[in-house]
C-alpha cells in the first residue's frame, strides 16, 4: 500500500498544485493553456517516442487487447445512451456527449504516467495502443451518434470522418507513437547525444502534464444537472472499468499486465476530449466539463484502491 | 571532452527546439510566456528549494563568491558605459541599458542547467548565493544609473530601494532559496511525499527553462548598431569570465566546483532582463535585443570552449 501511495500522491499532489495555483491567481489561466501546449506538442511526444523505443516482445495479441477495451467501451456507451433516454429524458443528441463523458478516459495526461510508474516500461506497449485508438474511435462514435439524431445536417458524416482522420495524422502524440514503433521495428538505437537530449526533454513531460491538468481543471465552469452528472460518474468510474476487466480477464483472457492496464485506463477520470466534443456541438457542455473536475477528484481514491488491488493481481 | 559534449549538446538542442517551434509556429509565441510562468513560479523554485535544502554545501565564504562574481560585473558595467560614450559616441542616456546588456547574464535559464549538469549538487551553494542577489542588485543599479544619466542626478534613492525590496519579496526564485536555506538549518528531513513532488517538479525545471528560453528568442531581432553590439558581447562573453577566472582561481583560490560555477555564470550571455530593462527605459532597445539573441547563439561556442578549459 505504501508503495502505491508513494506513486499516487505526488501525481495527485501536482494536479492539486496546478489547480490551486490557478484558483489562487498565482498562475494565469493562459499559463494553463500554454503548459498543455508545451506538454502535448513537445514533451509528451518525446516521452512516448522514447517509451516506444524500449518496447520488448509483446506477451499477447494486440487485437485481443483492443477488443477487450472497446467491447467494454461499447457496452458503457449503450448504457449511457439508454440512461439518457430513459432516466434523464434528454434528447439523443445530448446522449452523444454524455456517452463520450462516460467512456473517454484521461489516458494521456494521467493514464500513461501512472501505468508506466506503477508497472514499469512493459506498460508502454499496451498503453500506447490504447491511447492511439481511444481518441479516434470515440470521436467517430460520438460524431456518428450525434449526426444520426441531429435534425440540422450541416455536413455529411463522411466528411466529418475524413476530418477526424486528418486531425489524427496531425496529432503529435499519435505521430510520436507511430514514428516510435516504426523506429523500434527498424532497430533504431539513439546515438548517445540524442539520447541525452531527448531524455532531458522527456523528463519534463509527466510533471508539466499533471500541473497543466490541474490548472486547466481550474478553468472549467462548474454547471450541469445532478442527475446527468451522477449518470456519467456511475458509468465512468464503476461500470466501465468493471466491464473492461471482465472482458479482459475472462472473455479475451489477456496477460495479467494487459488486463491491469486496460482496467486502469477505463478507470481514469473523464478526459478533456469529452469536453471538446460537447463544446463543439454545444450539447451537455456544463455536465461534461464539470464531470472532468469531479471525476478527477473521485479517482484520487478509486484509482489508489484499484492500483493497490491490481498490483496484487499482476 | 565527452562530459562537455554531453552537457552542451542537449542543453543547446533544447534551446534550438524551443526556438524552431516558435519560428515554425508549431508552438504559439505566447506559449513562451505561459511556459516561463510555470518554469519560474513552480519548477525552478522547486528545484532550488529541494537542492538547497538537501545538498551538501561547500564551506565557502559568501563574500568571496560575491566578490568573484560582482567585481567582474561592475568592471563590465563601467567599461560598457565608458566605451559607449567615449569611443562609440553614444548618448549618455543610452548607457544604462547598454551596461545592463554587458553585465546581466542569463544565469537562471542557462547558468543553472549548465552548472548543475557539470557539477551536480556541489554547484547548489554558489548558485544560491549568486542567484539570490543577482537580479535585485543589477536592477537597482540599472535603475539608479538610468535616473542619473537622464536627469543628471539620481534623485531620492528611497523609492528605488523600496521597489527593489518589493521585487525581492515577490521574486519566487529568491523566496525558494530563502525557504530552502531555512529548511536546511532546521535539520529536518523532507517528508517523502513532499520530496517526491518537489523532485518531479524539479525534473521539469531545466527542460522547461531551456525550451522557453528558445521560444522567447523568437521575439528578438538582431538590429542593434554593430559596434555597440560587438563591444557588449566582447565584454559579456570574454572579459567577464576571464576576470572571474582570475579572481576566483589565482586570487581567492575558491574550491573547484565553486570557482567553476562563478566562472560559468560570468560567461553566460545577456539575459532577457537586459531587454526588458531597455524597453522600460525606452533606450538602446535594439542593442539589448541583439545582445540577447546573438549572445545566446555565440555562447554555444564560448561555453563549449569554457567547459573544455575548466575540465583541464
Amino acid at each position: 500500500m505504501v508503495q502505491v501511495l508513494t506513486i499516487v500522491t505526488p501525481f495527485f499532489g501536482l494536479i492539486l498544485l496546478g489547480f490551486a495555483s490557478v484558483k489562487l491567481g498565482y498562475l494565469s489561466r493562459e499559463a494553463a493553456r500554454y503548459m498543455v501546449e508545451f506538454a502535448v506538442k513537445l514533451a509528451m511526444p518525446v516521452f512516448l517516442f522514447r517509451a516506444m523505443l524500449s518496447i520488448g516482445e509483446l506477451p499477447g495479441s494486440p487485437i485481443l487487447l483492443v477488443a477487450a477495451y472497446f467491447c467494454g467501451t461499447l457496452i458503457a456507451w449503450i448504457l449511457a445512451a439508454l440512461a439518457t433516454a430513459i432516466i434523464l429524458r434528454r434528447p439523443q443528441t445530448d446522449a452523444a456527449a454524455i456517452a463520450m463523458g462516460a467512456t473517454f478516459s484521461n489516458s494521456v495526461m494521467l493514464g500513461v504516467p501512472l501505468a508506466i510508474s506503477t508497472f514499469g516500461p512493459e506498460a508502454a506497449a499496451p498503453a500506447a495502443l490504447l491511447i492511439s485508438l481511444d481518441t479516434p474511435v470515440l470521436w467517430i462514435m460520438a460524431t456518428l451518434h450525434y449526426e444520426a439524431f441531429s435534425k440540422d445536417r450541416t455536413g455529411s458524416p463522411i466528411s466529418a470522418l475524413g476530418k477526424i482522420v486528418l486531425d489524427l495524422i496531425k496529432n503529435p502524440i499519435v505521430l510520436a507513437l507511430i514514428v516510435g514503433s516504426a523506429a523500434r521495428l527498424g532497430g533504431l538505437v539513439l546515438p548517445p547525444l540524442a539520447d541525452t537530449a531527448t531524455s532531458l526533454l522527456a523528463q519534463a513531460a509527466v510533471p508539466t502534464m499533471l500541473v497543466a491538468l490541474g490548472a486547466s481543471i481550474a478553468t472549467y465552469k462548474m454547471a450541469g444537472q445532478t442527475s446527468t452528472l451522477a449518470t456519467i460518474h456511475i458509468i465512468k468510474i464503476i461500470i466501465f472499468p468493471v466491464v473492461v476487466f471482465v472482458f479482459a480477464a475472462y472473455v479475451f483472457e489477456l496477460p495479467p499486465l494487459w488486463t491491469a492496464i486496460a482496467t486502469l485506463f477505463a478507470a481514469m477520470p473523464v478526459g478533456a476530449n469529452a469536453y471538446l466534443f460537447a463544446a463543439k456541438y454545444d450539447v451537455a457542455v456544463g455536465s461534461v466539463s464539470t464531470s472532468i473536475a469531479i471525476s478527477t477528484l473521485i479517482t484520487v481514491f478509486t484509482v489508489t484502491g484499484l492500483l493497490f488491488w491490481l498490483r496484487t493481481v499482476v | 571532452m565527452n562530459l562537455v559534449l554531453t552537457t552542451i549538446v542537449p542543453i543547446f538542442s533544447l534551446i534550438a527546439i524551443g526556438f524552431l517551434s516558435g519560428r515554425l509556429r508549431y508552438l504559439g509565441e505566447t506559449t513562451a510566456g505561459g511556459l516561463a510562468d510555470f518554469t519560474f513560479k513552480l519548477a525552478i523554485p522547486a528545484l532550488l528549494f529541494r537542492t538547497i535544502a538537501t545538498a551538501d554545501m561547500p564551506d565557502v565564504s559568501p563574500l568571496a563568491v560575491w566578490a568573484a562574481y560582482f567585481v567582474p560585473v561592475s568592471a563590465a558595467w563601467l567599461l560598457a558605459s565608458l566605451i559607449a560614450v567615449l569611443v562609440l559616441g553614444r548618448a549618455v542616456s543610452d548607457t544604462a541599458p547598454i551596461s545592463m546588456s554587458a553585465g546581466f547574464g542569463n544565469v537562471v535559464m542557462l547558468g543553472i542547467p549548465l552548472a548543475l549538469s557539470i557539477h551536480g549538487d556541489a554547484a547548489a551553494g554558489p548558485i544560491a548565493l549568486i542567484i539570490s542577489v543577482h537580479s535585485p542588485i543589477l536592477w537597482t543599479a540599472a535603475t539608479l544609473h538610468n535616473a542619473m544619466a537622464n536627469r543628471g542626478g539620481a534623485g531620492p534613492i528611497g523609492p528605488v530601494l523600496r521597489d527593489a525590496a518589493k521585487d525581492l519579496a515577490r521574486n519566487t526564485l529568491i523566496l525558494a532559496i530563502i525557504a530552502g536555506t531555512v529548511w536546511r538549518f532546521t535539520g529536518l528531513e523532507l517528508p517523502a511525499i513532499a520530496s517526491n513532488i518537489l523532485a518531479m517538479l524539479g525534473a521539469a525545471a531545466i527542460p522547461a527553462a531551456l525550451v522557453s528560453l528558445g521560444l522567447s528568442l523568437t521575439g528578438f531581432r538582431i538590429s542593434g548598431q554593430a559596434p555597440t553590439l560587438t563591444m557588449v558581447l566582447l565584454l559579456k562573453l570574454l572579459v567577464m569570465p576571464a576576470m572571474a577566472y582570475v579572481i576566483a582561481v589565482p586570487v581567492l583560490a575558491l574550491p573547484t566546483a565553486t570557482a567553476a560555477v562563478v566562472i560559468i555564470f560570468a560567461a553566460m550571455p545577456t539575459g532577457a532582463n537586459a531587454y526588458i530593462f531597455a524597453s522600460y527605459a525606452g533606450r538602446a532597445i535594439n542593442s539589448a535585443s541583439g545582445a540577447v539573441v546573438l549572445g545566446t547563439l555565440l555562447s554555444i561556442f564560448t561555453s563549449t570552449a569554457l567547459l573544455l578549459t575548466l575540465a583541464k
